[in-house]
């Protein structure tokens, strides 16, 4: 019943005009394009857009690796910079380092090393460090100060090459401050010390 | 004849409007074709998007995952770190060595030091024993001198007492000078 009359609409002189098809497709064409092919447009746009996003990221990312070999490779060519560094600024602020190397100094211009005081030593882990036993470069790191006080007693010329062999140490050694005290038997030097660790950060 | 005439122009008037109808509808089925081509590429075009999309993620995570994974990153990153900090380090390095002569050649050895006190804030505190207030005097003047006052300037007597030790009279002054803080940086090599 139902289709007898689609069928007789379909068949009848109305449907049958060209210009009332075309105003229907037209309309049809219309709709289709509102609510199908606009959605689907602008769908399509973002989808695009994100692809071109992440094809940037990909491209930053294989420009970022391509420079990291060529780093890598850099640093496995300069390993004897980097035994220079490693003295200059070592990795551990392992403090009988320090004791052993301000005692060499001192024993060499020949003073007498009467006291050594390093402050700051229960920041740092200076031996038996077992998150570093798997990737010794793991972890943060930071630039970490230990402040060495030493007194001696000598000479002004003996304490003048002491200084100068703190200038010329491979590790680098600040002088923070001095004083120069004479009394009856020997001159005092009581000085202040800054040597420097790149350590774990502690604060993290 | 008239009449004959007139059938044959309406007839072909009728013609003409039923192509123009005929016409008018091949344009509207036209674009009908063409949005529902267009909604096809458009229905591909993101399909391969999408694709990709997924293509690029994929690669992006494992990049990232192999980046965080390389140790000698790790290393490089240390060791950036290290090179930095000596370099400042180095950069802002003071050299002492120099101070001692520096101080001796200025007061040409006129004096006894009993003490020096100095730090990288550039005050200096001295004390000087000479014999006499005379040579006290005479001390002093060598800051007056451009020769002389170009590494040690401004220099404060804190305090100028006269004592007698082993029966000999000493003259102790307490002095605060200004240290030129380019005395102690040199061009590292």
């Amino acid at each position: 019943m139902q289709s007898n009359s689609l069928s007789t609409i379909a068949n009848s002189q109305q449907m049958q005009n060209p210009i009332l098809q075309a105003i229907l497709l037209l309309a049809f064409t219309g709709l289709f394009g509102w609510f199908i092919l606009a959605p689907k447009f602008t769908a399509n746009d973002v989808t695009r857009t994100e692809l071109a996003e992440l094809k940037t990221q990909r491209q930053n990312l294989e420009a970022d690796q391509v420079e990291l070999n060529r780093l890598i490779a850099q640093m496995q060519t300069a390993q004897d910079d980097i035994r220079l560094v490693d003295e200059a600024v070592p990795l551990s602020s392992r403090p009988t380092k320090i004791a052993v190397l301000i005692e060499a100094y001192a024993r060499n211009s020949a003073l007498t090393l009467k006291q050594l005081n390093i402050d700051g030593l229960d920041e740092h882990i200076s031996a038996g460090n077992k998150d570093l036993a798997d990737n010794q470069f793991g972890g943060n790191r930071a630039l970490a100060t230990i402040n060495v006080t030493a007194n001696v007693s000598g000479n002004i010329e003996q304490f003048r090459n002491f200084l100068q062999l703190l200038e010329q140490s491979g590790r680098i050694i600040d002088v923070d401050s001095m004083i120069v005290s004479s009394d009856e038997e020997a001159i005092q030097f009581n000085i202040r010390l800054k040597t420097y660790a790149y350590e774990l950060n502690t604060s993290l | 004849m008239a009449e004959i005439n007139l059938l044959e122009t309406q007839g072909r008037l009728n013609a003409v409007k039923e192509q123009g109808k005929r016409w008018l509808l091949r344009i509207a089925t036209l674009i009908f074709v063409v949005a529902l081509g267009v909604y096809g590429y458009l229905f591909f075009s993101d399909r391969s998007s999408q694709k990709q999309i997924r293509e690029n993620r994929a690669v992006i995570l494992q990049a990232q995952s192999d980046l965080e994974n390389n140790r000698q990153r790790s290393e490089l990153i240390t060791r950036q770190g290290q090179l930095k900090s000596a370099n400042k380090l180095l950069g802002e390095h003071l050299f002492w060595s120099g101070l001692l002569p520096e101080l001796a050649r200025v007061t040409l050895t006129s004096a006894q030091y009993s003490s020096i006190e100095t730090g990288t804030e550039g005050d200096m505190f001295v004390t000087v024993t000479v014999p006499t207030y005379t040579d006290a005097e005479k001390f002093l003047q060598v800051f007056d001198l451009p020769e002389y006052n170009q590494q040690f300037s401004n220099v404060r007597v804190l305090a100028l007492s006269q004592t007698q030790k082993d029966n000999v009279l000493q003259t102790s002054m307490r002095l605060q000078l200004i240290l030129n803080p380019n005395l102690l940086r040199r061009q590292i090599q």
